[in-house]
């Protein structure tokens, strides 16, 4: 193998890591959106939870205050407390700690608990798709905010993709958890082919201290294309189980929450597993070639 | 040995020599598990199946959120914080630069979620600042490697996160029960600790008075820090969220914190601090993934039955059992992380436990502290490393360092396996039964087992066989409880409206009760 291409590989595995790093992110932060946005919706949703009803019963002005709604009155005050203490300290954080102009750190934690309940009303009252896309788009511009150039352009291309795709989600929020699961295995395949890029996969080398000296170098290739054989394998099998005959492509199944085609999970399989099967390829590759550098790599690792 | 079991032995013995990626070894020795012992071909090894599981498992989300407001914590000025709000607390006490170690340790591991950070990260504060003080060094390398383990017993805790789901396999335990039970057995340690500081601290005339001792400001610094834990516990055990929901809260609740309050994180930071936690739960998530595959296999040899019966075969009393059994989680902990050793082995030593009585949640708390000690012992004690590097020290000093308080851990495992209202106490009085817990005794076993036997006729040979009932026979009961009650549902909703409000699966608990094992409990 010639250094340009060496080059050119460690090119297009750096932008594959990029790509990844990127995917995962907003995976990662949409899988807590919309779990927190279910924890809103539920607290609101329903009669007896309205912010509302249970601040009036908080004072019991009518008659005695209905047990099963102490329980309601938690969100509802929360939801007043815990963005004024944030606003409160957010003030406090601004100007340096002090906190000497108590009024004006009051309004400021008002203008967030307002805040935080108009949110909470438009997560209750908008249909979840567009609450979904306006997150999305908020999040995406978030992280885009102050990258550069290729970044953006890379942040800014997946923050669309997700917000329309977001359009296509079902009304109310009983597919959030359904959802966090399978960006969940997307983001813990793509994490573990991060893992390889970064030599960072849990090993056991209990034994490692048995191996002779003058092998050692040889040691980790030949154990990532060990590993490169066996995500083959993997890749493969999942490959069948999901584009095969009986696989869950041709079956058609589809996901009953979000209506979401049930390869999609297993896909994320094949893609992590094909990569890391690269990856760890060419690195043993590259590790019979220059063993001294391998070495100087696991030093510092 | 059958040439099966050499082949099989081999293998594994040949992928730990090259110290190939856990992932791999579990992977691969399931896959030829199924070929030499099932009569499956390779491509009939149902990986998919084992990985679309991943998404069946709602628990299972806690793992990433946790993992992500803990980088996201670490990455500000959390340390520095902690440790001045413990050092302003313990001015003045004798031993008080050690005990508020032993607490900032607590409760930046309980965090992060790192034990091997926590060792870098306040142990780089801590250990100058405790030499400095007049400590000796090897009492400050000791304290600092050592307090780090903690935070695996605190919520939010990941390991007890996986321990649940991989000991529900068969029973039913609620994330939420071992947050609560790991309480006791942390407060344990941190106060025998603390008193071992004490200790020092009173012989050596250590009066540490800190220079700025402010506690109202000190703990105003620290407050959104310290608040983490308690928010998630508060959140949890006031019916506000689940565990999971916790976790989702708690990245919400860092990002705010460090991103409007602290400051110290940038919006366009997010990437790299998820992007490297995302590494952290891809190289855990795989293995798990892998791990689901080998349970799968076992199960499918009735290899933790076979293992259940044959323990009970072996006239074992249930302290005896322990005892065994701490002594082989001691040695596994020296050489395995904790993750993969409770993804390999709790499918196989729950059901053994069971049948000896023991509580499963009592259980998970003795192996997570089983293996806490296993990040102080060679040859894989990783804060041993961590430590020796970090105060340029031979790992030979540092193994030196830590042996008072590996005494001092060793007592308190002692304690937390033979007290099991250590554990379940608090998980009892939150569903308001009596917290003193007996030690399953002997005694009560056998009486049980003559009982079944004489009880139940059909049953009875099935229980010689194994001596108690296993947990899957304890599910087959609770499934023909569960069709009982569908017949008398009238009866059901006078009685089930008081304890047990859902008709989901119900817990090992109340398995045991209908079993008649709780009367092991009363004997």
């Amino acid at each position: 193998m010639s250094e340009p291409n060496i080059s050119l590989l460690k090119r297009v595995d750096d932008l594959c890591y990029a790509l990844e790093q990127r995917l995962v992110t907003i995976a990662a932060l949409l899988m807590t959106s919309t779990v927190c946005l279910d924890i809103v919706y539920r607290s609101l949703n329903g009669q007896q939870s309205q912010p509302f009803v249970s601040l009036i019963s908080l004072f019991g002005v009518f008659g005695e205050v209905d047990p099963s709604l102490k329980t309601s009155l938690v969100p509802a005050i929360g939801l007043f407390l815990v963005p004024f203490g944030l606003g409160w300290a957010v003030y406090a954080s601004l100007h340096r700690g002090e906190v000497n102009n108590i009024k004006s750190a009051s309004i400021h934690g008002l203008f967030w608990s307002i805040g935080a309940y108009i949110l909470a009303i438009l997560i209750y009252a908008l249909p979840s798709c567009y609450v979904c896309m306006l997150l999305s788009l908020s999040v995406g511009g978030l992280i885009s905010y102050r990258a550069t150039g290729n970044e953006r352009l890379m942040n800014g291309t997946l923050t669309l993709l997700v917000a329309f795709g977001a359009l296509s989600l079902p009304q109310g929020y009983i597919w959030s958890q359904e959802l966090s699961l399978i960006l969940l295995a997307w983001v813990a395949f793509l994490g573990a082919s991060m893992a390889t890029y970064q030599n960072k996969h849990i090993q056991i080398s209990a034994l490692a201290g048995l191996i002779p000296k003058n092998i050692k170098p040889y040691i980790r290739p030949l154990g990532l294309i060990i590993t490169s054989l066996f995500t083959a394998y993997i890749a493969s099998s999942l490959t069948i189980s999901v584009f095969g005959d009986k696989g869950s492509f041709a079956s058609g199944e589809t996901r009953p929450a979000t209506g979401i085609p049930a390869w999609i999970i297993l896909f994320s399989g094949v893609i992590a597993f094909t990569l890391i099967t690269v990856r760890s390829f060419v690195y043993g590759v590259q590790g019979f070639m220059y063993p001294d550098e391998q070495v100087e790599e696991e030093l510092n690792n | 040995m059958s040439y099966e079991a050499i082949i099989m032995i081999g293998t594994i013995v040949g992928l730990l020599l090259i110290s190939s990626p856990l992932f791999l070894l579990i992977g691969f020795s399931t896959a030829l598990g199924y070929v030499l012992f099932d009569d499956a071909s390779w491509f009939e090894v149902a990986f998919g199946e084992s990985m679309r599981k991943l998404t069946d498992k709602p628990p299972l989300l806690a793992v990433p959120f946790f993992v992500l407001s803990g980088a996201i914590m670490s990455r500000g000025a959390i340390a520095e914080r902690l440790v001045n709000v413990a050092r302003a607390v313990f001015s003045g006490m004798p031993g008080g630069l050690g005990i508020a170690t032993v607490i900032a340790c607590m409760f930046f591991a309980a965090i992060s979620g790192s034990s091997p950070v926590t060792v870098i990260t306040i142990g780089g504060v801590m250990y100058p600042a405790l030499v400095k003080a007049g400590y000796n060094e090897r009492f400050s390398t000791g304290l600092v490697t050592s307090a780090g383990t903690l935070g695996i017993l605190i919520p939010p805790s990941i390991p007890m996160i996986v321990y649940a789901i991989f000991a529900s396999g068969t029973q039913v335990i609620q994330v939420e029960d071992l947050f609560l039970a790991g309480v006791g057995p942390g407060l344990l340690i941190g106060t025998l600790l603390s008193l071992y500081c004490f200790g020092v601290g009173w012989n050596q005339g250590e009066r540490f008075k800190a220079s700025d001792d402010s506690i109202k400001e000190r703990f105003i610094e620290g407050f959104w820090s310290l608040m983490l834990p308690v928010l998630i516990l508060g959140g949890i055990y006031s019916g506000i969220f689940t565990a999971t929901e916790a976790a989702a809260i708690s990245v919400v609740y860092s990002v705010l914190v460090e991103l409007l309050i602290h400051r110290s994180l940038k919006p366009s930071d997010l990437p790299n601090v998820v992007g490297e936690s995302t590494i952290l739960m891809g190289s855990l998530l795989v293995i798990f993934a892998m791990a689901v595959g080998l349970n799968d296999l076992l199960a499918e040899l009735e290899l933790p039955d076979r293992a259940a019966a044959w323990i009970r075969s072996q006239d074992l009393t249930p302290f005896t059992f322990m005892l065994i059994l701490n002594g082989f989680l001691l040695l596994v902990g020296c050489l395995m992380d904790i993750m993969s050793a409770i993804m390999i082995l709790v499918p196989l030593l729950a059901p053994m436990a069971a049948s000896y009585g023991i509580d499963p949640i009592h259980l998970g708390i003795v192996f997570i502290v089983n293996l806490e000690l296993g990040y102080l012992t060679p040859p894989m004690g990783l804060n041993l490393f961590v430590s020796s590097s970090l105060f340029n020290k031979s790992i030979g000093e540092v193994i030196r360092s830590v042996l008072p308080t590996l005494g001092i851990l060793a007592i308190a495992l002692m304690c937390v396996t033979y007290i099991p209202t250590i554990s379940l106490g608090p998980v009892r009085a939150m569903r308001g039964e009596p917290i003193w817990v007996p030690f399953p005794s002997n005694e009560a076993l056998e009486t049980k087992d003559k009982s079944s036997e004489t009880q139940d006729g059909d049953s009875q040979e099935k229980s010689s066989k194994s001596g108690a009932k296993s947990i899957q026979e304890l599910m087959l009961m609770n499934s023909d409880l569960l069709d009982d009650e569908d017949e008398d549902e009238d009866e059901d909703d006078e009685t089930e409206s008081g304890k047990n409000k859902s008709k989901g699966p119900k817990s090992i608990q109340e398995l045991m009760m209908e079993s008649g094992l709780d009367q092991l409990d009363d004997e």
